[in-house]
């Protein structure tokens, strides 16, 4: 008895884990895409600016190559007019990297943060650079190409609005991972919620379930296959123990029963020595009876625990070869004198061929086998025949004790291996009921089973089996 | 032949002192483990009769100890619990036989005579005499009045326990274990139905009869 459901630490419950799995699920993806989509878009800015920059500066060397310093200049100051001061900056730099035509940088800070590093201007292609502009919140893309007769071509292009281009995407995709991570929880949350409310059902009801109301069962829903067998087995589960229970009742029932007769003959016979009085003989007759009593009480506790101990799988039987054609044989020994005391004809069969033989526990199988043929012969009336028979059936050995006797009326055949079961019959016959039982519970034991076959007046017939101790050879 | 009986119930004490005493055995009775141990080391006693469950030490601490100072002293455990892995623990610490609460006395009359037999080292003998009744275990016959008597293989067994057993009064339980070796009672008549049978042969023809039932115990026997 642990932890009842309000107990249970929260992020241990399978609705928890669920929904963090559905979360992480949605945002792993969605974190993928935007960061791969953002990488993309900022290298592709990055790259047309460049591109731009250094299509500026051809058509600028051209320009001036052909029409000269002035043409530049106003060619400058239109270029910087269009697209406005602040966002681009146009400069011829001498040799000497003075200025000697400019669009307007006010904005800029004058051409002294421009001033390119004329050492590391290359002839043929222009140099492009990221600088940062003192005053300016983004930073400027700069393209310095060295012309032919020694002046540097400057233009530099401020990034303010591809930064506000990529924080925007950004905000865009922080709000939707938001948004993924949300959905996903409450999705997750609410299929794991919906997943387990069968689980939780059943739970609810185990919960309930006292030792007074085994009867009750788990309503069986349609939440889905695994929760419907869930329930199913459950309420199999309950069966079993509600059958136990009422076995274990009606065996100390009959237990109660059957120690409280020899209890009350006991006691009878000690209080009437007491009360009257009889001669000697008398006297030891009653002391006799005492201790036959004594002894059918003692016999009747150990069959029962026996029959407990071994139906639980408690006891360890021996693991030998045990040979049937001599158990059979042993039997009959012990009991030929008996049934010809009981005008019963006693035959034992056994091919000849190959003796078969399984793994067990001898005196326990010579135990079960006495049990039937002791009952074979009690309830068999004079010339009648009791037959004990093997043979060997694939993997299997079967022993079978038929008779010739009253047999078993078939509304009683399912319960005659019953603990305490006796027949109307055998009522009156010596016997404590259990014989049958520790038959059935010492073959099981040995992976084998019991089986009756019975007509009334006709006769029964007790069959063993078990497994043999190798396959038959072909 | 002195007999320590270590057994706390007094009622149990009293039955097994009792018997052993008409048996002909001079009886130590101890009620608790210290003293029983006590008496083991100090008396001259030729066997021990120790219950497993007793106050003060239990039987399998007791017998572990004596058995440092007497290992040759027959011990036999009683129980009442019926565990295989106690008769297994008895053995192991020493004990020579076990018996399960409740038996019957003239069991433990037949095994405290035997182990004690075993002691001894006595061989037992190949000619067995009860009156005029005579059996040769190894010529395997057996004659009462210079009258040959034939018997079936199992009727010699079980007349040869009876003989070896002769004036003790052996039990059911007994017979069947010895004879057929089964160590459970079959049900029905199997043991009456072969005494009857072995009485024809050896009582009936004669005057006198050897072979007597004592009601609820067992069968005797001896010339009366």
């Amino acid at each position: 008895m642990s932890s009842k459901s309000g107990e249970r630490p929260l992020v241990r419950t399978v609705t928890a884990r669920l929904t963090l799995w559905y979360c992480a699920v949605f945002a792993v993806p969605v974190l993928a895409v935007f960061t791969l989509v953002y990488s993309i878009l900022a290298r592709d800015l990055n790259q047309r600016v460049n591109q731009d920059l250094a299509d500026d500066l051809a058509e600028f060397a051209e320009l001036y190559r052909t029409q000269g310093l002035t043409a530049l200049q106003a060619e400058f100051d239109r270029e910087a007019a269009s697209d406005g001061v602040e966002v681009i900056s146009l400069v011829l730099f001498g040799p000497d990297l003075e200025v000697r035509a400019a669009s307007d940088l006010s904005s800029w800070q004058g051409p002294d943060t421009l001033r390119p590093d004329a050492v590391r201007v290359p002839r043929n292609s222009p140099l492009i650079r990221t600088i940062r502009i003192p005053g300016k919140t983004a930073p400027a893309r700069v393209a310095v190409l060295r012309l032919e007769d020694g002046t540097f071509l400057l233009a530099a292009k401020a990034l303010d609005s591809d930064r506000e281009l990529l924080a925007s995407y950004r905000r865009v995709c922080a709000i939707g991972l938001v948004v993924m991570l949300v959905s996903g929880g409450l999705t997750g949350w609410f299929l794991a919620k919906r997943a387990m409310a069968g689980v939780a059902r059943v739970t609810r009801t185990a919960w309930q379930i006292g030792a007074s109301d085994l009867g009750r069962r788990v309503p069986v829903g349609n939440e889905g296959e695994e929760i419907r067998e869930l329930a199913e087995a459950f309420n199999q589960m309950l069966e079993r123990i509600r059958s136990l229970v009422a076995e274990l009742r009606e065996v100390s029932n009959n237990i109660a029963h059957d120690l409280r007769s020899p209890l009350t003959r006991i006691r009878g016979l000690a209080e009437a020595a007491l009360t009257h009085s009889e001669s000697l003989d008398e006297y030891r007759r009653m002391a006799g009876a005492v201790v036959e009593e004594c002894d059918h009480l003692v016999n009747l506790i150990n069959t029962m625990l026996e029959i407990a101990e071994t139906d639980a799988g408690a006891t360890r039987l021996a693991r030998t070869p045990v040979d049937i054609r001599a158990l059979i044989e042993d039997a009959h020994d012990l009991f030929l004198a008996s049934a010809e005391e009981a005008g019963v004809q006693f035959t034992c069969s056994v091919p000849e061929d190959a003796s078969p033989a399984v793994t067990g526990d001898r005196g326990r199988l010579e135990r079960a086998l006495a049990n039937l043929i002791d009952n074979a012969i009690k309830y068999t009336p004079r010339g009648g025949t009791v037959e004990v028979r093997a043979e060997r059936s694939g993997e299997w050995i079967h022993v079978s004790v038929a008779d010739t006797g009253a047999g078993i009326p078939p509304d009683e055949l399912p319960r005659v291996f019953d603990r305490f079961h006796r027949g109307d019959r055998s009522r009156t016959t010596a016997g404590n009921g259990l014989g049958l039982s520790l038959a059935r519970a010492v073959v099981r034991a040995h992976g084998g089973e019991i089986t009756v076959v019975s007509r009334v007046n006709q006769g029964s017939t007790f069959t063993l089996r078990l497994p043999a101790l190798c396959s038959p050879s072909e | 032949m002195k007999i320590l009986l270590v057994e706390d119930d007094e009622v149990t004490a009293g039955f097994i002192r009792k018997g052993l005493e008409e048996a002909g055995f001079t009886v130590e009775h101890a009620a608790d483990g210290e003293s029983g141990l006590f008496r083991a080391l100090t008396e001259p006693v030729d066997a021990a009769v120790i219950d497993i469950m007793l106050p003060k030490l239990d039987g399998l601490t007791l017998v572990r100890r004596l058995r440092r100072k007497k290992p040759a002293l027959p011990v036999l455990f009683l129980s009442a619990r019926r565990e295989v892995d106690d008769r297994v623990t008895g053995l192991e610490v020493g004990a020579d036989d076990y018996m399960v609460k409740p038996f019957a006395f003239t069991e433990l009359l037949a095994r405290v005579q035997a182990l004690l037999r075993r002691n001894s080292g006595v061989a037992e003998p190949t000619v067995l005499r009860v009156g005029d009744l005579e059996m040769d275990v190894v010529r395997r016959r057996v004659r009462r009045a210079n009258r040959m008597i034939e018997l079936q293989p199992k009727e010699f067994a079980l007349l040869e326990f009876l003989m070896r057993n002769a004036g003790r009064v052996v039990s059911k339980t007994m017979i069947v274990e010895h004879v057929w070796e089964y160590n459970f009672d079959p049900g029905t008549n199997v043991v009456e139905v072969r005494i009857c049978r072995l009485r024809d042969k050896i009582d009936r023809p004669f005057d006198t009869e050897y072979l007597h039932t004592i009601r609820g115990v067992g069968y005797v026997l001896e010339v009366r």
